[in-house]
């Protein structure tokens, strides 16, 4: 659980990257857990949609800040196990998002556990 | 150096646009803007991709096997389809749309120069919902291509208000099957560009039309009137061939692949011979 800024916590959800076939953690990130922080809340708009891309991971995140839904995407080097960047919706917005191009790594398949705290 | 780059695609609901993103020296960057065909003011609009249907495998390139019989795998450019539903009115106006990702790549990768005169404007702050101030890298303005510059040629639409959305749908590959909640019928829609000239050759040559019973070739423009969603026409030329059955249960459920569309139901009668599955 993060810090609290004014009336809006801050929460946590972990990314846990394991290999598929002995469910350890993934030989091929250095940090078997990823935290990713958002401003808000888990209501039942709360939604995860989530994609590979190379070394990379693509988070959107649909959360509730407010009474309004946002959303935060992310971008996170899976290998080196940290973000990169982040881009949050100031505003009520609704999206989608789909990758057009993937050059999967070849051990790249993984399962991908989120876990709220 | 060039830099290898990926592209996904954010249907942004403010804006009322797709937003093609770019990962670069790793941060997100926004490529271009392209926006969909104007709406009228005050609607609530819902944006949605359709899903592929859960046979056959995704992606074979990258698994590296051969999906599992009787269905097999999509080709690696399948068809994005998105559907468009209009929440606050009563009758649930609808419309559904395909672009290959491909195309979109291809915008999203052209250089700056194709833009024209006078386009590379900031609309950052009113168009996009990600603000810059929020990321760690502030990105160059994007690109925005109004979308009679890019929608017409590279995209289909459908008129989609008889269709249960989206349990009346299925996808996969570079086909989408589209049942109508009244009617029975059962629409087919293949944008697979070899297999469509191979229809097309095929129904020329045996009747010498672009169409045929329950086979139809359309590769002309095609126009979904101006009313209760958009403002203007919408005018359509992405190539593609239908085949269309009839008769067929509204509860029918599809399984497909890019070869075969089995459409299922359960029933507590004993079946007629040759009543289901039915195959296209």
């Amino acid at each position: 659980m993060g810090g609290e800024t004014e009336h809006i916590k801050i929460r946590n959800i972990e990314i846990h990257l394991m290999q598929f076939t002995t469910g350890t953690h993934h030989k091929s990130t250095s940090e078997a857990v990823i935290p990713l922080n958002f401003p808000g809340s888990y209501d039942s708009d709360f939604k995860t949609h989530i994609a590979i891309i190379g070394d990379y991971l693509v988070v959107l995140l649909a959360h509730e800040i407010s009474s309004n839904v946002h959303h935060t995407l992310y971008l996170v080097d899976w290998v080196r196990g940290y973000v990169m960047d982040v881009r949050i919706t100031p505003t009520s917005s609704e999206l989608f998002f789909e990758i057009l191009n993937v050059s999967c790594r070849k051990d790249a398949l993984a399962i991908i556990h989120i876990s709220r705290s | 150096m060039p830099i290898s780059e990926n592209t996904f695609v954010l249907g942004l609901k403010r804006g009322w646009a797709l937003e093609l993103c770019g990962i670069t020296e790793n941060h997100f960057s926004t490529r271009r803007i392209l926006k969909l065909p104007a709406i009228h003011p005050g609607t609530q609009i819902i944006l949605k991709k359709l899903d592929e249907t859960i046979s056959g495998t995704h992606c074979p390139s990258t698994l590296g096997r051969p999906s599992m019989p009787p269905f097999t795998s999509p080709s690696p450019d399948a068809v994005l389809a998105l559907y468009v539903k209009a929440n606050n009115h009563p009758e649930k106006l609808s419309s559904l749309f395909y672009v290959f990702p491909s195309t979109l790549r291809t915008l999203a990768e052209r250089r700056r120069e194709w833009d024209g005169d006078g386009r590379e404007r900031n609309i950052w702050s009113w168009l996009s919902p990600f603000s810059p101030c929020t990321s760690r890298n502030s990105p160059k303005p994007p690109l925005v291509v109004p979308w009679d510059e890019w929608g017409p040629e590279s995209t289909r639409w459908i008129n989609s208000e008889d269709i249960r959305i989206p349990q009346g749908l299925a996808l996969s590959g570079t086909r989408c099957t589209i049942s109508g909640r009244s009617t029975g019928c059962v629409r087919m829609l293949d944008f697979n560009p070899e297999r469509l000239l191979w229809i097309e050759d095929r129904i020329k040559c045996e009747t010498g039309e672009n169409g045929m019973n329950d086979c139809l070739v359309v590769t002309s423009p095609t126009t979904i009137p101006a009313g209760q969603i958009f403002q203007y026409g919408i005018e359509s030329k992405l190539p593609y061939y239908e085949l269309r059955k009839t008769g067929v249960e509204v509860d029918t459920m599809f399984l497909m692949d890019d070869k075969r569309v089995v459409l299922i139901q359960v029933c507590s009668q004993i079946l007629q011979s040759g009543q289901y599955p039915t195959y296209f």
